[in-house]
């Protein structure tokens, strides 16, 4: 099917930044793009702005902006965090990827024509359909609850956290907080299995709600992953093409903005690329050369796991302990870079300061910037896909939904 | 009795505020009992033709700041259709960090429009200036208001169950009201609801309810956050910190001194001060421990960013100087 006037897909459920697809007719066929409709440029906020404030203000971006900005001040001003402040901040980014992967997950998970299940007290039994999801809503609920206190505990509060500071974190744990931390891990454990299990074998079954996440597919994107300091760029099968350290960001990772869209495009060696859960994993590429939105979601349910599992291994009080929580800063540069492998995938950073530490220039590349592109090709191929097999425009829109979602 | 019918939406800003609603967890199944959810494009993706279609909302929940003409029309259209707006957050409430892009120049920044574009991909222009959803500057009147960045579960729930869930969430009430001032919790808890206008938080500033002892009460010399200080125990301020709890409004029981940062106000003024920046000036330089002039000025010198630290999350509506 061919369109013929401009067709508009909006809004998008769970996408962070306001943005719609719009199809439009082009030389007798049509073009499709994906547009950000609204943008807040971090130069906006952060120029002028004292250099130890990054770490609250990027967190408007994401929480894990809020890590990296510290980052990036251990660096300009040349320390080293003590042990238990790094343990503390990879904590708090477990617990954040956590919560990262839940809230996408619950999103691709809700049944949109019941999508607040809650039969208890309804007069008529629930039906095995609704009793299932409402029981799929509660189990992410609950794993979402306890990473939520997870991060509320080490970075303050869970969403913009507070603790990451210049050399350190802000402050020790209070007591009776280390047991809390190992009962979080001990209880997320088998909730996060219960829910891969429930995605893979329910929802992304070929005859689940999420069947069609495998429909739609594109060639499969350069992956770009924080690994050891530098930055590892992978091809399509999972094959190590360069590597560099962060202050090279800028000249290798060029950042192009388009004339339809707010939000710009970040490329490496001229070409969209993919950071996220399936980036890191590498060793879990498709053999076909393919990437599918299911590849996308199956990778944030491993990523869930080996999330949880790696935080039963850190929350444990011997980690938490030791005779400092920050390394004072006696110096500061006037530049300096730093990379976080967040949830949702590479941050990079890069600031410059005056004599007194305010900022004059900021770089953020990150995923907002970074899968933009891949993003557009999902939305290219999804929107083919449901027209080739006449889908209404409402099936065509939930579809988009749900594929963006893992990206 | 017909459930009361709601909607949340986002401007710009980030999604902590809007997602608060679904923190409650197991919560916003039962929230589906008191209440019919009919617009949440974030969660449910709801279009603007479905909106359309509804005649009137009971209550609006509204986060983001309003920074593109998208965000205006959409503000309006929602003051419009709903008997109550709500602005959740220091971006509806104040402008909150967005609006710190009008201490810029250069207003206008992001992707220009160029020539060539394709029909029907044209763009929501930006505002000249970043607003707030409410007070001065802002867009339209609100109804109430829960301040914060993002705003707090407990304050937000607060809020839905007095606005939206009736008599019948007693439990979220009780434990959501415990910071909130009587005179608040009385209409709540009598049925009458709160009243127009109502802040869901406090009434007197942070350093009410922080958790740090004030010993000296002298400034004498300005501390930056990554120089070494008491993590634990004294006044930040005292130490020579810029903490601005005795010109914010308190509701969040001293979150940030409780980790050892400084306060920056996202809870917006108390009833009792005019403007968060003047307070600060005048409550730090009424200590100031030398009355030497060269000494002063040494001090004064020292401090950094005093717009955008003072007003970080309310310059569009709490900054008298720049409203507009
Ligand atoms: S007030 Fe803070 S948390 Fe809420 S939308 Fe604005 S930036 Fe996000
Ligand atoms: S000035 Fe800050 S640290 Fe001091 S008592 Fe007030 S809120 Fe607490
Ligand atoms: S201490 Fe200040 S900045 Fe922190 S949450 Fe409370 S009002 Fe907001």
């Amino acid at each position: 099917m061919t369109m013929q006037e401009t067709t508009t897909y909006e809004p998008l459920k769970g996408q962070d930044a306001p943005c719609r697809v719009r199809v439009v007719p082009q030389n007798g066929g049509q073009k499709t793009y994906f547009q950000a409709t609204g943008y807040l440029d971090p130069a906006d906020l952060c120029i002028g702005r004292p250099v130890e404030e990054l770490p609250r203000i990027l967190s408007i971006r994401s929480p894990a902006h809020h890590l990296a900005a510290a980052r990036l001040l251990d660096r300009l001003f040349g320390v080293e965090p003590p042990d238990i402040a790094k343990n503390m901040r990879d904590a708090l980014l477990q617990s954040l990827t956590l919560c990262h992967h839940l809230r996408n997950l619950h999103l691709m998970a809700l049944d949109p024509d019941d999508p607040f299940p809650d039969h208890r007290f309804s007069a008529k039994p629930a039906g095995k359909r609704a009793a299932k999801a409402q029981r799929r809503a509660e189990t992410i609920m609950r794993a979402l609850g306890l990473a939520q206190d997870a991060a509320a505990i080490l970075g303050g509060r869970s969403d913009h956290p507070l603790t990451a500071i210049a050399g350190g974190v802000s402050r020790f744990l209070k007591d009776g907080y280390y047991e809390r931390l190992t009962e979080i891990a001990e209880a997320c454990d088998p909730l996060v299995r219960e829910i891969d299990e429930f995605f893979r074998e329910e929802l992304l079954a070929e005859d689940g709600p999420l069947g069609h996440l495998d429909d739609a597919a594109v060639g499969r994107p350069l992956g770009a992953t924080l690994m050891d300091g530098g930055i590892i760029l992978r091809d399509g099968a999972g094959k190590e093409m360069d590597k560099f350290p962060p202050e090279n960001g800028p000249e290798k990772i060029e950042v192009r903005t388009e004339p339809w869209s707010r939000l710009p495009f970040a490329l490496l060696k001229g070409e969209s690329f993919l950071v996220g859960p399936l980036a890191r994993r590498g060793d879990e590429s498709d053999a076909n050369g393919k990437l599918t939105a299911a590849d996308g979601c199956r990778a944030l349910l491993a990523d869930l796991i080996t999330t949880a599992e790696g935080m039963a291994e850190l929350y444990q009080k011997k980690n938490f302990i030791g005779p400092a929580i920050r390394t004072v800063p006696e110096t500061m540069g006037t530049t300096a870079w730093a990379a976080l492998e967040g949830p949702a995938g590479l941050i990079v950073l890069g600031a410059t300061v005056d004599g007194k530490g305010i900022v004059e220039s900021i770089r953020v590349v990150d995923p907002i910037q970074i899968n933009n592109g891949v993003r557009c090709r999902i939305a290219e191929a999804v929107v083919a896909e449901g027209l080739a097999q006449n889908r209404s425009h409402t099936d065509i829109k939930r579809r988009l939904e749900n594929s963006l979602l893992p990206f | 009795m017909p459930k009361p019918k709601i909607a949340i939406v986002s401007a710009s800003g980030c999604r902590a505020c809007e997602t608060t609603i679904l923190d409650i967890h197991y919560g916003v199944n039962a929230l589906n009992r008191w209440s019919d959810i009919r617009f949440w494009p974030y969660v449910l993706g709801s279009s603007m033709a479905e909106l359309n279609a509804i005649d009137r909302l009971d209550v609006c929940f509204f986060s983001g700041a309003i920074a593109t003409e998208a965000d205006r029309e959409l503000a309006q259209t929602m003051r419009e259709k709903s008997d109550r707006l709500v602005a959740i957050g220091a971006c509806a409430a104040f402008g909150g960090m967005p609006g710190l892009k009008n201490l810029r120049k250069s207003a206008e920044t992001g992707s220009s429009e160029g020539d060539g574009l394709p029909e029907g991909l044209e763009l929501p222009a930006p505002e000249k200036t970043v607003r707030a959803l409410d007070g001065l500057g802002g867009v339209d009147r609100v109804d109430a208001v829960v301040p914060g960045c993002p705003a707090p579960v407990n304050l937000v729930w607060a809020a839905v169950s007095a606005l939206v869930c009736g008599g019948e969430a007693d439990a979220r009430i009780t434990y959501a009201a415990a910071r909130l001032p009587e005179e608040m919790v009385r209409p709540i808890l009598s049925g009458l609801g709160p009243p127009s206008g109502a802040m869901f938080a406090g009434e007197k500033a942070v350093c009410a309810t922080c958790s740090r002892k004030k010993e000296e009460k002298r400034f004498k010399a300005v501390k930056r956050p990554y120089q070494a200080y008491e993590s634990a125990g004294r006044c930040l301020l005292e130490q020579g910190l810029i903490c601005q709890g005795i010109a914010t409004r308190e509701g969040c029981g001293g979150l940030c001194t409780g980790v050892g940062v400084p306060c920056r106000g996202c809870y917006g003024k108390p009833p009792a001060v005019y403007d968060p920046g003047a307070k600060m000036v005048s409550a730090i330089s009424s200590t100031f421990e030398t009355e030497k002039p060269a000494e002063i000025q040494k001090i004064a010198d020292d401090f950094v960013d005093m717009t955008g630290c003072f007003y970080r999350y309310t310059l569009p509506s709490q900054c008298m100087l720049m409203k507009g």
